[in-house]
């Protein structure tokens, strides 16, 4: 619940430019991580 | 020289191990457990057991080693239970230790990374810190159970926005410095996903990819305490976490749901 509480005051919406940075690579979406685990949400 | 990386049978550890074998690195990968680590990996990465609560396992994970990524492991909620470790990475002239910390880490007091990152500065040991973001296998965690079972996301996030990251990508942004110790040393990094997204969107995109509605009922806090002790029977004192709610690893092998946060 902590953590939620400080999502909701706005801690954890910080966009960096750091990882693209490093790689040269875009971050993955969070739509190619949830194709790449598709079926983990299936029943 | 190798790299040893701890926590290798974990969300991140495990693509740390990928990614430097990728750059041609040779690794150790270290955890608590031989078995689950020679199950994960081929036999060209070296397996270690390192307990940083045992003194005894230092030496043997540490000796032929410059380089170390050091994750706490989530069930160590106290900081100074790392430190003995870091003292005997000084000691053994670890090069450069890449430590797993925590967006805001810096500034925000209560989670153990920042104790950690402290004494490691305090030290005098060669560091790169990696701040990680919210993980987005956190959907895939602890929140799981109520994706596929009541087609709900049920976090009491508000409306808030979040910049989730793949642990993956966490991962390589680890490697990439572990290789290129000599331009990153005594350097930070926050690493994010691309954009930041509140749940509601969240929703929208596990709605369009699953094919199925998922909601997002923006849920108060004390029914999301109700919900995870009576409904699902979590720990109380977990329920209300603030350590484990920041910790980054989980096992690999989780059964059908895991409980804990990343």
């Amino acid at each position: 619940m902590m953590l939620y509480l400080m999502t909701r005051l706005g801690t954890a919406k910080k966009v960096t430019n750091d990882f693209t940075e490093l790689t040269d690579k875009r971050p993955t979406s969070f739509e190619a991580f949830v194709r790449r685990h598709r079926e983990t949400f299936d029943l | 020289m190798k790299i040893l990386v701890s926590g290798a049978s974990g969300n991140v550890g495990r693509h740390v191990v990928e990614a430097l074998l990728k750059k041609g690195e040779q690794v150790r990968a270290a955890g608590t457990s031989l078995d689950k680590l020679n199950k994960l990996f081929s036999d060209d990465v070296e397996t270690v057991i390192l307990d940083f609560t045992d003194a005894g396992t230092f030496d043997k994970a540490l000796n032929d080693v410059d380089r170390v990524f050091l994750m706490r492991p989530p069930h160590l909620g106290n900081a100074k239970d790392l430190y003995p470790f870091i003292d005997r990475m000084i000691v053994k002239g670890i090069k450069c230790v890449t430590f797993l910390s925590l967006m805001g880490a810096a500034k925000n007091p209560f989670p153990p990374h920042h104790k950690i990152e402290k004494y490691i500065l305090k030290q005098g040991l060669p560091y790169v810190f990696i701040r990680p973001g919210f993980f987005m296998q956190n959907l895939i965690g602890v929140h799981l159970h109520e994706i596929r079972h009541d087609g709900d996301l049920f976090i009491p996030a508000g409306h808030s926005k979040t910049s989730f990251v793949d642990a993956k990508d966490v991962g390589i942004a680890s490697a990439t410095v572990l290789k290129q110790w000599k331009t990153y040393q005594n350097t930070s990094h926050t690493i994010t996903g691309r954009e930041s997204l509140t749940y509601t969107q969240v929703a929208g995109v596990l709605s369009k990819v699953l094919k199925r509605p998922i909601t997002y009922q923006n849920p108060g806090f004390i029914e999301y305490r109700h919900h995870l002790v009576h409904n699902r029977g979590l720990d109380k004192g977990y329920v209300r976490v603030t350590d484990d709610a920041l910790s980054h690893d989980a096992p690999r092998h989780r059964k059908k749901s895991d409980e804990r946060f990343y």
